[in-house]
């Protein structure tokens, strides 16, 4: 029993920052119809943002102390957001009228020169290097089951993530405008939407979201690399559409289900060998038998 | 004469709505058949049943004495049935010739080995298909842009290209969902000829959906209304003209079946 | 009998191929390696473009089917190494382990092409990507081909002509298949699924014979892969080789087959004329992809504006 809530308890640790992700490429998706696939790569950025930002701040707050995690945090998350945001104008902005696959080159385009720029040796390099340690490691144990500082951080910043998310997309003049633009963009467009200005700004929260995803990520597992994307970003958009992509609810909840399954068929004897391929296993059976996903609609073609 | 496609009680319902209702329709062979209605009656969805795209709740739908019931469309197609879309559904990236060349491949298979070897058969079999294909868009008067895309076609052109590649399957029932939308009076008078003529020409029943009242009362023989989904009046164009309950559905929108609204003429 | 048009383009294809193969013993072994690559990439990118340009069911695991080929193939000419085969039988036993790759891929292409016909869009490119990196984890697993640490000891079987001739076969049967009226099929189903259905046209059959043919072809260029390299890795079966065919495809214009083997000619050689700035060269590589995106974005050999690809 202890073993099984311990196990639950990573696979929710780890499905909270592919939610995080998740969220971005559904947002994305949302209003332009596409898979940023450079998504993962901020993702890796924001971990690098961490990295860097990590000494700077040490200088003004304690190491170790809450308020510094949060202020590198913050930090992180709007470099992302000036980065994802630079990505649309430049690379994807130009494309907008035109077919969805040469967007998605583009996107691939974009990736791969992240990917690459960060492998050369005058920026990041190739090779892993270790977090620093943001908050005091200590680990505590809850009737057998040990839960570290840092988890407690996942899950708490997650779950404010979400809800100033959710606040954001259902209250809020922007959010509203973004579902608009999301369920018809040139009707939104005619009510005096500027579509422009609402994909900036969901190109930013997105990427604000994959920062902290990257920050978050980087303090569980402590190793980062410039292609520390490639995985966990392929995972995190399993799991906007696994919820049904498009769909932000979807996404959190896809991200959740992915992190916990993969956990779990990573503890089974024989089972986890197979670990990166049972993520893709479980999206192809729910897919076959809710081809939307899990929290989407189908889309019936009008004849 | 017998009929060539039937209805019986046929319902469908997505979710709590239900689109067409216990409808009751007797096709005769080699008609001309018009199904009206105001906006949303469930024409189109009525079609969509013919054609196997969706499958009926309940009821039962006969074409040629068998059931169709579980057939998938590319099945009822190469039963005989044939249709056009309300809005255009052209191949959009293939030529003229190539449109009508796809239908073709019905009654002229010949399968990826033959695709592969080139034989002489192969070569005969792809000469006729070129012969017929010239022949039918001859009288469509389609010939001089076979090359042309179909997607850049002027709009008359694709409706009646449409047409043409529905043909091409030799269907015995043809489905034309709203071919006259969009066209001058004009061209809906040619369009009404045409219609006359290829039941003559290909010898079969053509059931039609139209909002132009004029076109439906001066080419249909029979003509059945729709309403929310239940059929309220069969008969011909005549009986229709005069049928209260036609005048109701059509004076709920404030206009008479001859006087329709303007949005009826996208 | 009088040679079809087709059919003679083909057998000038493989006549060029035999007769180039016997120049190579004088040419540079960089140049015959680089000229292998770009015939096998050939046949992942004409193959690749039946599935995604023609028939437009986007697919994003046709490395998936390569490995499966691959390892198939190569596994078969080990065991047949082993066993001690007479030099003059390897022909026949190479052509053999190739199509024997060849089907197996195919086989896993029609279980993937068999859910496609519930799937769309970015649905069916997800679940092809997915496959592609089971199949990547399942060969990194699977201890009979040395799991992660990859298989060794491939006999170096295949030359220029077994790559070239392939490549030619390759571009003939798609080609020869999309021309003809049963093959418009293929492309009736791109444009307008629901209308294709309408004409008779049996979208689903039509789905899976492009999977079947298209996954059959991207084994047979992994068993050429493992013949030519001597050594597979799943890590070479990852999912950004997938897209690197998927550039390719894109690149040439989207179902039109003479541009996509032009870009999969210049895709392999660009990295390789680029290794002069061995440092900067991927990251020039992905500058290049961006682009020409953003300034041909209907493929680079596609001249009528565009109007063959769709969303």
């Amino acid at each position: 029993m202890t073993e099984f809530l311990q196990q639950l308890l990573n696979g929710l640790s780890l499905g909270a920052i592919y939610a995080l992700i998740a969220l971005g490429y559904t947002m994305v998706y949302g209003v332009l119809r596409f898979i940023n696939f450079a998504h993962s790569d901020v993702f890796m950025l924001g971990a690098f943002a961490g990295y860097y930002l990590a000494p700077i701040v040490a200088r003004v707050f304690p190491s170790g102390s809450v308020a510094g995690a949060v202020v590198v945090l913050l930090s992180a998350m709007a470099i992302c957001a000036v980065i994802g945001v630079t990505i649309e104008y430049l690379a994807y902005r130009p494309l907008r009228r035109r077919p969805r696959l040469t967007v998605l080159i583009t996107a691939i385009g974009v990736s791969l020169l992240i990917e690459f720029t960060s492998q050369h040796r005058l920026v990041f390099g190739p090779s892993p290097r270790t977090f620093p340690q943001l908050l005091d490691a200590r680990t505590l144990d809850i009737g057998g089951v040990a839960i570290g500082t840092t988890q407690i951080v996942v899950f708490v910043l997650t779950a404010v993530l979400l809800a100033g998310l959710t606040f954001v997309v259902q209250s809020t003049k922007v959010g509203t405008a973004m579902r608009a633009v999301s369920f018809n963009e040139q009707a939104a467009a005619l009510m005096g939407v500027n579509i422009n200005r609402i994909i900036s700004f969901t190109f930013a929260l997105g990427s604000a979201l994959a920062g902290a995803g990257g920050v978050l990520f980087a303090m569980s597992y402590t190793k980062i690399e410039p292609l520390m994307g490639v995985q966990t970003g392929l995972k995190a958009f399993v799991a906007a559409v696994l919820g049904g992509i498009g769909n932000l609810p979807g996404a959190a909840l896809g991200g959740i289900v992915l992190g916990v399954v993969e956990t779990f068929a990573g503890g089974v004897q024989g089972l986890s060998n197979y670990r990166d391929g049972i993520a893709f296993a479980v999206l192809i059976l729910i897919l076959l038998f809710r081809p939307a996903g899990l929290l989407g609609r189908a889309q019936v073609e009008k004849v | 004469m017998p009929a060539i496609l039937e209805l019986e009680r046929v319902t469908i319902r997505f979710g709590g709505l239900t689109a067409v209702s216990e409808v009751d329709l007797a096709l005769p062979d080699n008609a001309l058949f018009g199904l009206i209605g105001p906006n949303g009656a469930g024409k189109t969805t009525a079609f969509n049943l013919i054609t196997g795209v969706y499958q009926p709740t309940e009821g039962r739908i006969t074409f040629q004495g068998s059931p169709t019931a579980g057939l998938k469309p590319h099945q009822l197609a190469a039963h005989g049935i044939a249709r056009t879309f309300q809005n255009i559904r052209l191949f959009a990236s293939l030529t003229v010739f190539d449109n009508v060349r796809v239908a073709m491949a019905l009654h002229h298979p010949h399968g990826i080995a033959q695709a592969l070897w080139r034989g002489s058969e192969f070569q005969r079999g792809e000469r006729d298909v070129a012969q017929r294909i010239h022949e039918l868009l001859e009288i469509f008067n389609l010939d001089e842009v076979r090359d042309v895309q179909a997607c850049s076609l002027p709009y008359g052109d694709q409706r009646r290209l449409e047409i043409v590649r529905a043909l091409a399957t030799q269907p015995r029932l043809l489905l034309l969902d709203e071919p006259a939308a969009g066209m001058n009076p004009t061209e809906k008078s040619q369009l009404a000829d045409l219609i006359r003529s290829i039941r003559t020409r290909f010898n079969l029943a053509v059931l039609l959906v139209e909002h132009d009242m004029q076109l439906v009362m001066n080419l249909c023989e029979r003509i059945a209304v729709l309403d929310y989904g239940v059929k309220i009046a069969e008969g011909s164009p005549g009986e229709i003209r005069r049928n209260p309950k036609v005048i109701e559905a059509y004076l709920g929108e404030e206009h008479s079946p001859d006087n329709p609204p303007p949005s009826h003429r996208p | 009998m009088k040679i079809a048009g087709a059919k003679r383009w083909l057998l000038a294809g493989l006549a060029a191929s035999a007769l180039l193969h016997l120049f190579t013993g004088y040419t540079n072994r960089y140049y015959l390696g680089v000229s292998i690559d770009v015939a096998i990439n050939i046949v992942l990118a004409v193959s690749l473009n039946l599935i995604n340009g023609h028939t437009g069911q986007f697919s994003l695991g046709h490395c998936g089917f390569m490995a499966i080929g691959g390892y198939v193939s190569a596994m078969l000419t080990i065991a047949a190494h082993k066993a001690g085969i007479p030099q003059a039988l390897t022909p026949l036993v190479f052509a053999a382990s190739l199509l024997a790759g060849g089907v197996f891929a195919a086989l896993a292409g029609i279980g993937v092409g068999i859910p496609s016909f519930r799937l769309r869009g970015d649905y069916l490119a997800i679940v092809t990507l997915g496959f592609g990196e089971i199949i990547r984890v399942f060969f990194q697993t699977f201890e009979p081909a040395g799991a992660a640490s990859g298989l060794k000891g491939i006999p170096n079987y295949t030359n220029f002509l077994w790559a070239w001739g392939t490549a030619a076969i390759t571009i003939y049967v798609v080609a020869a298949l999309v021309n003809s009226t049963y093959g418009r099929g293929f492309l009736a189903v791109h444009d307008d699924e629901i209308a294709a259905g309408a004409m008779g046209v049996n979208t689903t059959r039509y789905k899976v014979t492009a999977f079947a043919i298209g996954s059959f072809f991207a084994g047979v260029a992994g068993g050429l892969y493992a013949h030519h390299k001597v050594f597979l890795s799943p890590t070479g079966f990852d999912f950004m080789r997938s897209i690197e065919i998927v550039v390719m495809v894109i690149l040439g214009g989207m179902g039109r087959t003479a541009g996509v083997a032009v870009a999969a000619i210049l895709l392999t050689l660009l990295p390789e004329l680029l290794r002069g700035f061995s440092d900067y060269r991927m990251i020039l590589y992905s500058l290049l992809i961006i682009i020409l995106m953003l300034s041909r974005p209907q493929g680079l050999f596609n001249f009528v504006g565009g109007k063959r690809v769709k969303a």
